[in-house]
């Protein structure tokens, strides 16, 4: 069954976002992902660009300056109740994992 | 040592796996992708090298556009920052390299890549190659009907044989292209929901027959021209191939001077295509001008390109006065030559149908087996112009001086005026609406049958 489009973010979404909670150009999003996963992830430049326009136009960022073909991004309001469902989801399934897995090993 | 290479490559747009890895492949033989056109792509010298390429599709781009757009232009900057330098963009496709040893790709959401190459495709591929299935579905249908029905015709006249079987060539690669895309582009979705990618498929194996079969049957044609044809089939030859060069050449130099220029693309696609129209509308007008020029400047009575009747009414029926229409056509090839002639009433004629008509085709060959071919294939299709409510029945030969000779029978027993004659080197069929005399069959014999 096919996914709806932003229902669930992959994982490379949820990087953009959360490295558009503050302020900073669409291009410094590669750097400041990779950093922060510590290399383990690695969003390509053209699935950058292509997300950050339809991202753009869902309402989940706005930009906020243009400096010539430079475009500075933040993300809005409708992005952090998403970001946070999605927080919310990532955190029931580890729960769910550690529950028949991890902790409770002596099921 | 040339620096520019020019290669036809036989990739079809959506594929581009097989793209990238040609890239790849040239660069390591020290050739660069400089250039890709619908004909050659341009490749310049560089040092051979391990490069890695990728292909990546924006729908919103066009050929007609002077530059790359501004929005491209930011896409080719996010790409710079990993290493991801521009090559070349054509339609919807750009290009890029890479030098690093693992780069990461510039596509790394499969579902993203699949959308974004469907929307390039809606916007070109798909669009001409749909507009090109259904023209060569209805060539290839009438091509079809053609040989059923008017089977010796066709094989008479090697340019309507050579397009007959280039539609159906071109029908069969324009299926085979849309089916290709269409099966990736269904697999290729639901690998994206789990995050895998799909290569893209090649039909160069198809491309590569289709372009060789094309090519032998326009040698053909040209052979039969050169060898079997007369000067009206090397001048519509030579007008034919004129016709094509010019417009496709008048219409890419019309956008790439306007390209040049920064026109928007709105106005270079609306005058390129004028430009092929108008070129396409110039050499046509010239073609009838030519024609009625030499026609008008003959004596009269006199045809322009040599072929006469060679039996008309006035042979049979020994008639004096009346003026009736004579149609001529007539074709040859290396296997046949066909000559078809009609006679009636002409136009303004009162009592039109009181006044004889006659119809008949000649066929000319010199191999045994064309010649079965052909006697079978008339008798097939005398009976079918009966429309299958008739029969064939030998008669006797002498009368019409020849080696054999046939009859169209009905149904219901009545002799139609539809014979089959069969000389040593020729067939005749004939078509009169009334019974010959002995002697009109001797006429016929005299002006139609063998030449010794």
């Amino acid at each position: 069954m096919p996914r709806e489009k932003f229902k669930t973010l992959t994982e490379q979404m949820f990087y953009i976002l959360l490295c558009l909670q503050r302020e900073c150009q669409g291009v410094d999003v590669l750097e400041l992902a990779r950093n922060m996963t510590q290399g383990r992830v690695n969003i390509g430049s053209g699935t950058l660009y292509d997300l950050l326009e339809q991202f753009d136009a869902q309402g989940f960022i706005r930009q906020t300056k243009t400096q010539g073909r430079r475009r500075s991004y933040i993300i809005t309001e409708k992005d952090r109740e998403m970001l946070e469902k999605e927080y919310r989801r990532l955190l029931a399934q580890a729960a769910d994992y550690e529950r028949v897995l991890g902790k409770g090993n002596d099921t | 040592m040339r620096e520019k290479k020019r290669r036809l490559e036989l990739i079809s747009f959506y594929d581009h796996t097989g793209m990238e890895a040609r890239f790849a492949q040239m660069a390591r033989k020290g050739w660069l992708i400089e250039k890709m056109s619908n004909f050659l792509w341009t490749y310049r010298k560089i040092e051979p090298q391990e490069l890695h390429f990728t292909v990546s599709y924006f729908p919103k781009a066009s050929e007609f556009d002077p530059a790359p757009s501004q929005e491209q232009q930011r896409f080719f900057d996010f790409c710079r920052e990993t290493g991801w330098q521009p090559v070349c963009t054509w339609f919807q496709m750009q290009v890029f390299c890479n030098a690093q040893e693992n780069p990461t790709p510039v596509n790394t959401e499969p579902e993203l890549e699949v959308e974004a190459l469907h929307k390039a495709c809606k916007v070109s591929f798909l669009r001409s190659y749909r507009i090109l299935f259904v023209l060569s579905l209805l060539l290839s249908l009438m091509f079809f009907s053609s040989l059923v029905s008017d089977t010796l015709r066709l094989i008479a006249s090697p340019a309507a044989l050579t397009f007959g079987a280039c539609s159906l060539i071109l029908l069969v690669q324009c299926s085979a292209e849309l089916l290709s895309y269409g099966r990736w582009h269904k697999r290729a979705k639901k690998a994206a929901q789990y995050g895998m990618f799909l290569d893209t498929p090649s039909t160069h194996g198809i491309q590569k027959i289709c372009l060789t079969l094309v090519v032998l049957w326009l040698v053909y044609w040209l052979v039969n021209v050169a060898l079997a044809g007369n000067c009206v089939m090397a001048w519509s030859a030579l007008f034919g191939m004129l016709w094509v060069t010019s417009a496709v050449m008048a219409a890419g130099a019309v956008k790439q001077a306007l390209k040049k220029a920064r026109a928007p693309s709105t106005l270079n696609r609306a005058l390129t295509a004028a430009a092929a129209f108008a070129v396409s509308l110039v050499l046509m007008g010239t073609a009838v001008r030519v024609g009625v020029y030499l026609v008008s400047d003959l004596p009269k009575g006199e045809l322009l390109f040599e072929t006469q009747a060679p039996l008309t009414l006035s042979d049979l029926l020994k008639t004096g006065g009346g003026q009736t229409l004579v149609t001529v056509s007539s074709s040859h090839s290396l296997l046949l030559s066909r000559l078809a002639v009609t006679e009636g009433p002409g136009f303004g004629q009162g009592e039109a149908f009181d006044l004889p008509t006659m119809h008949y085709e000649l066929y000319g060959t010199t191999a045994p087996a064309v010649y079965d071919f052909c006697k079978g294939q008339l008798k097939r299709l005398i009976v079918l112009s009966a429309h299958w409510k008739g029969a064939m029945r030998q008669e006797e030969a002498a009368p019409w001086g020849a080696q054999e000779a046939w009859r169209l029978v009905l149904q219901d027993g009545t002799p139609a005026n539809t014979w089959l004659l069969c000389y040593a080197d020729r067939l005749v069929r004939l078509e009169l609406d009334w019974q010959p005399t002995a002697q009109q069959m001797q006429c016929v014999c005299k002006t139609l049958g063998d030449r010794n």
